[in-house]
């Protein structure tokens, strides 16, 4: 889930000195599976945000974002839950094709037995192909997730995020189209081990104004 | 007695040095010697000189002015000391009644000096008389020669003082030693001295440039049908503001490639493919242990980047001009030319303040 939200890309290279603000709504079709050691349980649904980017010249960025949806159960032992992320990363651009992110984020799992919190950092990049068309990309990014705290459930053993698409600019104008794939592996101890993931696959529509 | 002074004199001045001391004692006076500390320069003579003349002791101030145009003479002699020399001469003769030899003497100094003028309040008629026909017989022009200074143009003015020694038909230019422009300053008659002033413009209104430049004084009597002609040389430099330098042209590596090569319309079909790739390999890494893998969605993305590629592969092979990058070009360009058009703008202001320096010269080159 943080990795759909955060299908955002790295603001376009400005001119030094200039303020950049891009505001984008966001609309995913999510699919979410756990296995707490009772089986797998499907789950799927849509969500709605919004992101907000600002860029200090063409270096470096500031990116908020939010989502909430509701994820419904696709499957036998799973039950309905809300999705609600707020997040904040910091973009750093080194070169024009490649930007270095590190962010947390804030989620929220609520169902009609219990609210689950993460609250998750992150560090990774973000790989920018530009196509001969002006405002065309693709977009390929990995982070790990060195921070997992779940109330409930100790550090995971695996957490990493992967995400990739296109992205098409025109002006001002934006629309981007991703897919991200976000998995965590929680250790055998006292409770079975735990595995869960959320795939998505994102819309979002953009627009920038610079000044 | 005024006829044998004269005599003396005029032996005195056809004579050698040693003749001074002959005609001095056959007029009954002291060789100067014996009463004069030995002249060891040309101005300490010419100061004694003046001292006896002004006490009329013409006698023996003539031996002494002899001296000073002899060809003897070993101390240098400049140039207005020997037209005062010259005029003193002269002007002692017409005194002892020599006219005739007064008047070659005053015509020397007006070779020498054509500016050589007589002070009506320090001497007497006879002598502005003889000085007047000497004058009329010698034809010479002159031009001063230039002092330094610094002329603001707009405001100020060089003056150039020129002068004949009688009527003539006189041409005073300034022109540029490497003969690149000029501008006539006076053209028409001219009798004695004329003052010229210049606004340090050439002829074809612009502001002189700088380097060597002489005043060229042409003239032709107007009484003797002999011509004459003198030049005094001068530098002129500019003053001005540290000017600002254009921007260079754009070079090849600051414009865009206009035209893309044949390669990259199959680049971007390899872009789109590779993305799609990267969606499919995104897809795999989920956790199989969580059920079958669904495929729909990252199939959709990827499906997405490849038609991208394919649309891009497409259109770039029958479009292969970049039309941004020309419109980046153009803007590159009107950017620079705007910057240049503002520099030069400054610089043609901070030229409008342009200084002259004028300095005196020696000749057409160092």
């Amino acid at each position: 889930m943080p990795l759909a939200l955060a299908l955002v890309t790295a603001a376009p290279p400005t001119a030094a000195a200039q303020w950049t603000v891009r505001g984008s709504g966001v609309v995913s079709v999510m699919r979410h599976r756990v296995d707490a050691g009772y089986g797998v349980e499907p789950s799927r649904g849509v969500g709605v945000g919004a992101e907000l980017v600002v860029g200090k010249g063409d270096r470096l960025a500031v990116r908020l974002l939010t989502q909430t949806g509701s994820l419904d159960a696709a499957g036998p032992g799973a039950i309905d839950r809300d999705v609600a992320d707020v997040g904040a990363e910091v973009v750093v651009v080194a070169f024009p094709w490649l930007a270095a992110q590190a962010g947390v984020r804030r989620r929220t799992y609520s169902t009609v037995l219990a609210r689950q919190r993460w609250t998750t950092v992150h560090v990774g990049a973000e790989a920018r192909v530009r196509f001969t068309e002006t405002g065309v990309s693709g977009i390929v990014r990995g982070a790990v997730l060195p921070g997992v705290w779940v109330n409930g459930l100790d550090q995971p053993d695996l957490a990493f995020a992967v995400a990739s698409g296109m992205e098409y600019r025109r002006g001002r104008a934006s629309v981007a189209v991703l897919y991200s794939v976000e998995r965590y592996r929680f250790p055998a101890g006292p409770r079975p081990s735990r595995r869960e993931q959320i795939a998505a696959l994102a819309l979002k529509a953009g627009w920038s104004v610079t000044r | 007695m005024r006829r044998l002074v004269a005599a003396l004199v005029l032996v005195a001045l056809c004579a050698a040095p040693g003749g001074v001391h002959l005609a001095a004692a056959q007029a009954g006076t002291p060789p100067p010697d014996s009463t004069l500390p030995p002249p060891d320069s040309t101005a300490q003579l010419l100061q004694q000189a003046r001292e006896l003349y002004e006490r009329v002791d013409i006698e023996r101030a003539l031996p002494l002015l002899q001296r000073v145009v002899a060809p003897g003479w070993p101390f240098s002699v400049t140039r207005a000391q020997r037209v005062e020399a010259y005029t003193y001469l002269a002007a002692s003769l017409v005194l002892v009644g020599a006219a005739d030899s007064a008047a070659r003497y005053f015509r020397a100094a007006l070779e020498n000096d054509p500016f050589t003028d007589l002070d009506a309040r320090r001497f007497t008629p006879g002598q502005l008389a003889v000085f007047r026909n000497a004058r009329r017989l010698t034809f010479a022009v002159g031009a001063r020669p230039v002092s330094a200074l610094r002329v603001d143009p707009r405001t100020e003015r060089v003056t150039f003082t020129v002068v004949t020694t009688h009527v003539a038909t006189l041409r005073v230019e300034v022109r540029s030693t490497d003969a690149s422009g000029g501008r006539v300053l006076f053209q028409g008659e001219c009798d004695g001295l004329r003052e010229l002033s210049w606004n340090g413009l050439v002829a074809d209104g612009r502001l002189v440039p700088p380097g060597r430049y002489a005043l060229l004084v042409d003239g032709r009597s107007r009484l003797a049908g002999r011509s004459d002609s003198t030049r005094v040389y001068f530098d002129v430099r500019h003053e001005l503001p540290t000017l600002e330098d254009t921007l260079p042209d754009l070079r090849r590596n600051q414009l865009l490639p206009e035209h893309y090569p044949p390669s990259a319309a199959t680049g971007d079909l390899i872009k789109g493919l590779g993305v799609a790739g990267a969606v499919l390999i995104s897809g795999a890494l989920a956790d199989g242990r969580l059920g079958s893998r669904n495929a729909a969605l990252p199939a959709t993305v990827a499906a997405t980047a490849t038609l991208t590629g394919v649309i891009a592969f497409v259109w770039r092979r029958h479009h292969p001009n970049a039309p941004g990058n020309v419109a980046a070009n153009v803007r590159r360009r009107q950017d620079r030319q705007s910057a240049n058009d503002a520099i030069q703008r400054r610089n043609a202001e901070r030229i409008a303040q342009t200084i002259l320096l004028i300095a005196p010269a020696s000749g057409v080159g160092p």
